[in-house]
């Protein structure tokens, strides 16, 4: 894995979120392209990598955005992890179930990300936050790594990762 | 051992960034060096892709302005040509009213029985100057009876059928009216001429010495048996000696626009009554001449239709 195309790559992502995504946000709210990009390395590579790409690009994430450095950090990579998880444990070829593991894994990122502010004192409307934000965002993300899926698999390809072994059989079967 | 130091990491890790969070957990007006170097990167990189997005939002915007701009242009012309089918469709309605009042008008004042028929059919060629009515025999219609309406002379009714009747126009070749000046009820002969616009007729002095002169009103003399006396005609707009340099002949503006005859009234009683009275409102007759007042004062000629 070539850990240092992350950083750019990451940079490249956040540039097209708040960019070229901004247009199609349905009411205001755009999918997470990062999180799509950590599920499929969870998908891809499993919990480690998943969990390692998660927490760098996550802490990239929080560098940029200047307040509580080191959450997103930490959600993504539970995000990760948990996608990394499921990558392993269910049949991910199956184009509802990967929607379904991801959009589970963009609610982990969110719940962490949720229950970490509260902690340090920020407060939210739970409602508002879980209704409006949470779920909403989740599907959202969820629908987009549809088509984001096969790109990010080549990506993370390009960037010298190794499959998992039961994603290598998969790949090898499919 | 090595999963021992793995969750050390991992705990470090986390000790770390939960400082960090807290740290960061309240807005900041300086930002690390680091932070800075990541801005900084972006920044350019926001600034490209955002124009993009601008040229491409603005070109969807434009795309879908066009369409929808067209599309409004088109409920527009759509609109705009119903609402002037709608004001022609008005104007008809106004047209048809106003003549309808004058004719109930002049019907009104009329001293005999009489019908109101609308036209349905205009003649099948231009040679020849007719129109269909929707009144028949049936309705007590009859040939020979005069037709009016609010402006003076239309015809007379050349044949019935049970719900119809084909009426001559007076502007046809083969009609004439016996008429005369109302001036000086000097009796003349207006024929129709075929004009295909039904504006004009030509007029005859029918005795030796008749001077018309151009701007004499011709009414009806009312000795035809046909029309009653004082129906309006027209004006004489051109007047002129025959070979012999003893009698005038002339051309006849006719009072009636035969171009927009829609509703006529045909008189059913006795043709020898004075009916000048009955078109002395009609703003076609308030430009008689005074004297037409008193037409009944001296009696002047009448031949009646020439294929009578």
């Amino acid at each position: 894995m070539r850990w240092w195309l992350l950083l750019p790559f990451t940079i490249l992502l956040v540039a097209v979120q708040s960019t070229l995504l901004a247009p199609l946000a349905i009411w205001g709210i755009r999918p997470d392209l990062i999180l799509v990009f950590i599920a499929t390395v969870g998908m891809v590579s499993g919990p480690l990598a998943a969990g390692s790409v998660g927490l760098v690009t996550g802490f990239c994430i929080d560098a940029i955005t200047g307040r509580f450095v080191g959450l997103g950090a930490i959600s993504k990579a539970v995000a990760g992890v948990v996608a990394g998880a499921l990558g392993q444990r269910v049949f991910k070829e199956n184009a509802l179930v990967k929607i379904a593991s991801i959009f589970l894994t963009a609610v982990v990122d969110g719940v962490v990300y949720f229950l970490g502010a509260q902690a340090f004192g920020f407060r939210f409307d739970l409602q508002q936050s879980l209704f409006k934000v949470l779920l909403p965002g989740a599907w959202y993300t969820a629908a987009a790594a549809l088509l984001l899926y096969p790109l990010f698999t080549r990506v993370w390809g390009l960037a010298g990762s190794q499959a998992t072994p039961g994603e290598a059989a998969g790949n090898r079967g499919g | 051992m090595n999963g021992r130091w793995h969750a050390l990491a991992v705990g470090v890790l986390f000790l770390v960034l939960a400082g960090l969070i807290f740290l960061t957990s309240d807005p900041r007006v300086e930002i690390s060096g680091a932070e800075r170097l990541l801005r900084e990167l972006l920044a350019p990189l926001e600034s490209g892709l955002s124009a993009v997005t601008r040229s491409v939002t603005g070109l969807i915007d434009s795309v879908s302005s066009f369409a929808r701009i067209q599309e409004e242009n088109r409920a527009l012309r759509q609109e705009v040509a119903a609402l002037k089918l709608q004001v022609r469709s008005l104007q008809s309605y106004a047209d048809e009213n106003e003549n309808l009042r004058r004719i109930a008008g002049v019907k009104a004042r009329l001293p005999e029985e009489s019908l109101t028929a609308r036209v349905i059919a205009r003649s099948h060629n231009q040679w020849f100057g007719t129109v269909t009515i929707d009144l028949g025999r049936n309705d007590g219609l009859s040939t020979g009876l005069p037709v009016i309406n609010a402006d003076g002379v239309v015809g007379y009714v050349q044949n019935v059928t049970a719900r119809t009747a084909q009426v001559t126009l007076l502007t046809d070749p083969r009609s004439a009216v016996g008429g005369m000046i109302a001036r000086n009820e000097v009796p003349i002969l207006v024929e129709g001429a075929g004009d295909p616009l039904g504006k004009e007729a030509t007029v005859r002095a029918l005795v030796g010495g008749a001077v018309m002169q151009v701007g004499d009103r011709i009414v009806t003399s009312g000795l035809s048996q046909v029309f009653p006396k004082g129906i309006p005609i027209g004006v004489i707009t051109h007047v002129e000696y025959d070979s012999t340099g003893l009698r005038q002949h002339g051309v006849l503006t006719l009072d009636v626009d035969f171009q927009r005859l829609d509703w006529v009234t045909v008189l059913l009683g006795p043709s020898d009554i004075d009916v000048t009275e009955a078109f002395a409102g009609d703003s076609a007759s308030e430009e008689r001449p005074a004297s037409v007042a008193g037409l009944g004062e001296r009696s002047g000629g009448s031949l009646g239709e020439r294929d009578r």
